[in-house]
């Protein structure tokens, strides 16, 4: 009988503990295949084929949620060979030198339409801040965002980079698994 | 006419052929894989195409040129060649095609096959003596 008595306060403790692991690891999300991140505008289209990172997102826990994302930069493809040499050279990402584009998120709000993740990109070394609003439907992140690419260095106004849009519009499509 | 248009034809079957070949083993060295883009269908009709072209162009060039009219035709021939390649470089192939770096090596020497295949089985065909009108 006595043991039983001054068990009981472990049990509850680890069930505690237990329980504080289980809510933490239920808000991980595993990248499923399948994942498009896709940049357009009027002179170039093309995808990112390679996204790593961490994922943590709970609907009803916004403030614990965060994208902690990599994206291989070496991994463009414009479709065609030549396009693709130019921009993985030095006059556009450089990725001998910035090899990852990333994003952090600092906080996720719920919007109207779905959430939007305020955070960090970092392309090509430069940092900003940016906000991406996105869906969650289906176990898939979904979101659409701009960036001028003059702000992350990444070509010039000049030359033959000059031609190219300075806005590109990015579509990311990331199906998630728990 | 009938001896060019063959010509045309048998330099388009070893154009075809040998274009069927390098693909296979280009394929296999870089472990590439552009079926989506080229298949054998696609080599032999344009390689036809590219000879038949060359028949269709060497006959009227041999009607309105009577001297080195081989000279001519050939360098014009180069020249077009040539002048395909704009295509291969412009290309943008789909995005599920990972590696597009690889296709201008795939390409580019196929779209030399017609020509060197015309030419070096040419002295085969002899067609050299004047085309009466």
């Amino acid at each position: 009988m006595k043991n039983k008595i001054t068990s009981f306060p472990v049990v509850i403790f680890a069930t505690l503990i237990f329980s504080a692991f289980s809510f933490v690891h239920s808000l991980d999300w595993k990248i499923k295949e399948g994942y498009q991140i896709k940049f357009s505008s009027e002179t170039q289209t093309g995808v990112l084929n390679s996204l790593s990172g961490k994922i943590q997102f709970d609907e009803n826990n916004l403030p614990v949620s965060k994208f902690d994302m990599v994206v291989d930069a070496a991994s463009i493809n414009t479709g065609n060979g030549m396009k693709n040499t130019h921009a993985k050279g030095a006059d556009f990402l450089d990725v001998a030198q910035y090899p990852n584009i990333t994003f952090t998120s600092t906080s996720i709000s719920k919007t109207e339409i779905g959430y939007s993740a305020t955070g960090k990109l970092k392309i090509r070394g430069i940092e900003k801040e940016i906000t991406i609003p996105f869906t969650f439907t289906n176990n898939t992140f979904a979101g659409s965002f701009t960036v001028n690419r003059l702000d992350y260095g990444v070509g010039s106004t000049e030359g033959m980079t000059g031609k190219a849009s300075k806005e590109l519009k990015i579509d990311i499509s990331v199906p998630v698994t728990k | 006419m009938k001896t060019i248009f063959l010509h045309g034809l048998f330099s388009a079957f070893l154009a075809g052929l040998a274009a069927l070949i390098y693909n296979t083993v280009y394929s296999r060295a870089f472990e590439s894989d552009f079926s989506a883009i080229i298949n054998p269908f696609g080599i032999f009709a344009s390689s036809i195409f590219g000879c038949m072209i060359a028949s269709v162009g060497y006959y009227f060039f041999a009607r309105r040129i009577k001297t080195h009219t081989d000279v001519w035709f050939n360098a014009i021939f180069l020249l077009l060649t040539f002048a395909t390649l704009i295509s291969v470089f412009s290309l943008t192939l789909p995005f599920t095609i990972k590696t597009p770096e690889l296709f201008i090596g795939l390409s580019v020497p196929m779209h030399f096959f017609p020509i060197l295949f015309w030419l070096s089985t040419k002295p085969l065909f002899n067609y050299n003596k004047p085309i009466r009108k």
